[in-house]
């Protein structure tokens, strides 16, 4: 389905958050302006709104994850909801239980909202499709295509140093073919007006007809991608890309794609520089530069908080909206028009 | 049941296979056609269809169709799979060998006919395995699935890595007068993809095919089959170089034939987007381009056969997300409507459409199937060339309801389906 139908209501408002994919610049930039609210919640001697009391968060992982997993819980906490973890890693397809079987049992304990990650492309967006009406889903990653609330709080970051998004040129350097934050950086940046968004990698990161497929420019030179950059994003490199046809070394690549304090001088004297983590020293990235000045990179980690807190509560928002609505005598509860739709699929 | 004379009158009776087109009576007994026009002395029909309005061609050749059984019968049964066949205007069609056991015995195919003979509503050909297990290391014995029934041997969509292997195997098929059928899948680069390495894998950050997969195997294939003059068959040619290389090929004279599947005829990589599982397709949907050029080498005749590439599935097998979907569609009832489509977009004229669906997948086979002629066995399809009508799950006679066409307003439609001389399906104007 169509991921801006499936995101927002009639009315425009955010339901799901699976993708910056079809969300327009509006809602993009509400996100941001309610992020700026809740940072300063995060401040306060009691550090807890009620804007999600009396509502059920299940972060369902398929896939390990602790930093982000742990920022959702907090977010969720600081909003007064009831926060459930279900860590499914990866032995729930062994036992033969189908995605959506584990969706609907989470579904009887009356869940409100599932944070999924799952390794699959596209899995957060099946499980909205076929989610219970009042259900919202908020995806946490899902294989190399979305991750919709980091790609956010890198937005959030960006706009908090530098202001107005037009006057950008943004680089993200590293694994882009397999990296679903790349993905999600890439829309929101162009979604957001940055007027230039470049790539750089070697080849074999790079993904089929980028240029055309994502409207960003291709570099495989470090220094030629840098030059009078204002945002730097570091991708993070797996290491299992190591073993395969991709790279031939860590050596190599840092040689080559790492930053460094000699590299970094073909950026703008203000350039920020970004991560978003884990961080391998010395691989993607010189230590000098990932504790100095230039690196905002902390700062993501506590961003994200407000951000996940903001989408959160959004799509609360709109649900409580919807309940409101649907219990008016005048008006059958009717499963909403994606639900059906998703039923009817296969 | 079989009436043992019929009359099929007034009907537009049109055989691509000997350049027939014209408004005419036709007369069946025993299961044969006897006479086209005036009706032999002494014929008394025990029924007349009525084919006022309609086309009446040969009964569709498909070459490619899985019908699950024997091993996956919750996806599909000859039974449920013939009865939809029947219902597409198909009268042949030809099973892959990767059942469940696979048909590398002349025993697994002989189960797959009687099975249909007793069951079935088509004539069922089962291809034989290419190699033992399909397992791509040894050599099977074709003789003797020849002797039990196989017109063609394949190797489906699983590899023969070894080149060497790969050319004892067409050298050894060919001893047999034995067709080759190849899926041209270079697996050391399609294994782990699941779409069209291009704009849209790039944006749902989905896994690519690059183009090269099927490339890189088809110069190989090409190459082999020049060099040992053993016929080939590619199946489901997906790229328009692809098609340029075979065309080169076949104008040097190389023995090769090949067939698209229906589907990439019509759908490209851009109906994937929302992550629909119900285009996912093995080769994949590529691009636009692609598809034009699949379309020109059809009407061209570079591409001499459309199939359904028919592969039903359980609902399941399509719920769940993108890259744990199963490929496949289920298509053996929209295979005629969609040709036709081809015919109203002005791709090609009737008498070619249908001839890429009938006698031309035949002659691939090496069997006189697909043909309207005094003696021939009456497979027939009576359609209607202008009815429009709309897939949808209610009537839908296959057990897999995995098809994107659904709700897709289509042009043509079948009305009679006889195979043998016996009506398999008839349905009400």
């Amino acid at each position: 389905m169509d991921p801006r139908q499936l995101q927002l209501d009639d009315e425009g408002r955010l339901k799901h958050f699976l993708t910056t994919d079809g969300l327009d610049r509006a809602v993009l930039t509400e996100i941001l302006d309610r992020a700026e609210g809740f940072l300063s919640v995060s401040r306060q001697a009691v550090k807890k709104v009620p804007l999600c009391r009396g509502k059920i968060i299940a972060n369902v992982f398929f896939e390990n994850s602790t930093r982000t997993r742990t920022t959702f819980e907090l977010a969720a906490k600081r909003l007064s909801a009831d926060v459930l973890n279900v860590n499914i890693g990866t032995s729930a397809t062994a036992k033969g239980e189908t995605l959506l079987d584990t969706f609907r049992n989470l579904e009887a304990m009356n869940v409100d909202m599932f944070v999924v990650r799952h390794a699959d492309s596209g899995a957060a967006q099946f499980i909205a499709e076929h989610a219970a009406p009042f259900v919202s889903v908020i995806n946490a990653g899902d294989g190399s295509y979305a991750h919709p609330t980091q790609g956010m709080l890198d937005m959030f970051t960006i706009r908090r140093h530098k202001g107005a998004f037009e006057p950008l040129i943004a680089v993200i350097v590293g694994d882009v073919l397999h990296s679903r934050v790349a993905r999600s950086q890439i829309g929101a940046l162009r979604t957001l007006g940055a007027a230039e968004v470049r790539v750089v990698a070697p080849r074999t990161l790079i993904p089929a007809v980028a240029e055309e497929a994502l409207g960003v420019r291709v570099f495989t030179k470090l220094d030629d991608g840098i030059r009078d950059a204002d945002v730097i994003i570091m991708l993070r490199l797996q290491r299992e890309r190591m073993n395969g046809a991709f790279l031939p070394s860590e050596h190599e690549y840092f040689h080559l794609f790492g930053l460094t304090e000699q590299r970094i001088q073909q950026a703008k004297p203000d350039a920020i520089v970004m991560h978003p983590g884990p961080i391998n020293r010395g691989v993607e990235i010189d230590s000098s530069i990932a504790d100095g000045p230039r690196s905002v990179i902390l700062e993501q980690v506590s961003n994200g908080l407000a951000i996940r807190m903001a989408v959160m509560s959004m799509c609360i928002g709109t649900q409580n909206l919807a309940l409101a609505h649907a219990s008016r005598p005048a008006e059958a509860l009717a499963p909403s028009p994606e639900a059906a739709q998703g039923a009817q699929h296969g | 049941m079989a009436e043992r004379q019929l009359t099929i009158a007034n009907g537009r009776v049109l055989d691509p296979a000997n350049g027939l087109d014209q408004v005419i009576d036709l007369h069946l007994s025993n299961g044969r056609i006897v006479a086209i026009g005036t009706a032999p002395e002494g014929f008394e029909p025990q029924r007349l269809i009525d084919a006022t309005g309609l086309v009446v061609c040969p009964g569709l050749v498909d070459l490619c169709a899985r019908l699950r059984e024997p091993g996956l019968e919750h996806k599909g049964t000859i039974e449920s799979e013939t009865a939809a066949a029947a219902a597409g205007g198909i009268t042949t069609l030809c099973c892959p060998p990767d059942t469940a056991p696979v048909i590398d015995t002349p025993a697994v195919a002989q189960l797959i006919r009687r099975r249909a003979k007793t069951r079935g509503q088509a004539r069922v050909l089962p291809v034989g395995a290419l190699t033992k297990g399909l397992a791509g290391q040894q050599i099977s014995e074709m003789a003797a699935l020849r002797e039990a029934g196989c017109p063609a041997v394949s190797n489906a969509d699983r590899p023969i890595r070894n080149t060497r292997v790969k050319r004892r195997a067409l050298e050894y098929a060919a001893t047999f007068d034995l067709t080759s059928i190849l899926h041209p899948a270079d697996h050391d680069l399609s294994d782990g993809g699941l779409v069209h390495e291009g704009r849209v894998s790039t944006q749902l950050g989905l896994p690519g095919i690059p183009e090269a997969a099927e490339t890189v195997a088809l110069a190989r294939d090409l190459a082999l089959a020049e060099q040992t003059g053993a016929r080939v068959h590619f199946r489901g040619l997906s790229t328009a170089r692809a098609t340029e290389m075979l065309a080169e090929a076949r104008s040097r004279g190389v023995a090769a034939s090949a067939d698209v599947s229906v589907h990439q005829l019509f759908l490209t990589e851009d109906d994937l987007y929302g992550f629909n599982a119900n285009a996912h397709v093995i080769p994949p949907l590529r691009t636009p381009k692609d598809r034009d050029a699949l379309r020109a080498a059809v009407a061209s005749g570079a591409i001499s056969a459309i199939c359904s590439d028919h592969r039903p599935h359980e609902p399941d097998a399509k719920l769940a997300p993108f890259p744990q979907t199963r490929p496949g569609i289920s298509a053996l009832e929209t295979l005629l409507s969609l040709v036709l489509e081809l015919v109203a977009e002005g791709v090609m004229d009737l008498g070619t459409a249908l001839a890429r669906v009938t006698c031309n997948p035949a002659d691939i086979l090496n069997r006189a199937f697909g043909r309207i002629e005094i003696g021939a066995r009456a497979d027939l399809c009576l359609f209607d060339l202008n009815e429009r009508w709309r897939p949808a799950p209610e009537h839908w006679l296959s057990q897999g309801r995995n098809t994107p066409f659904f709700g897709r307003e289509l042009r043509g439609r079948v009305r009679y389906t006889l195979s043998n001389g016996r009506l398999v399906y008839e349905r009400g104007s």
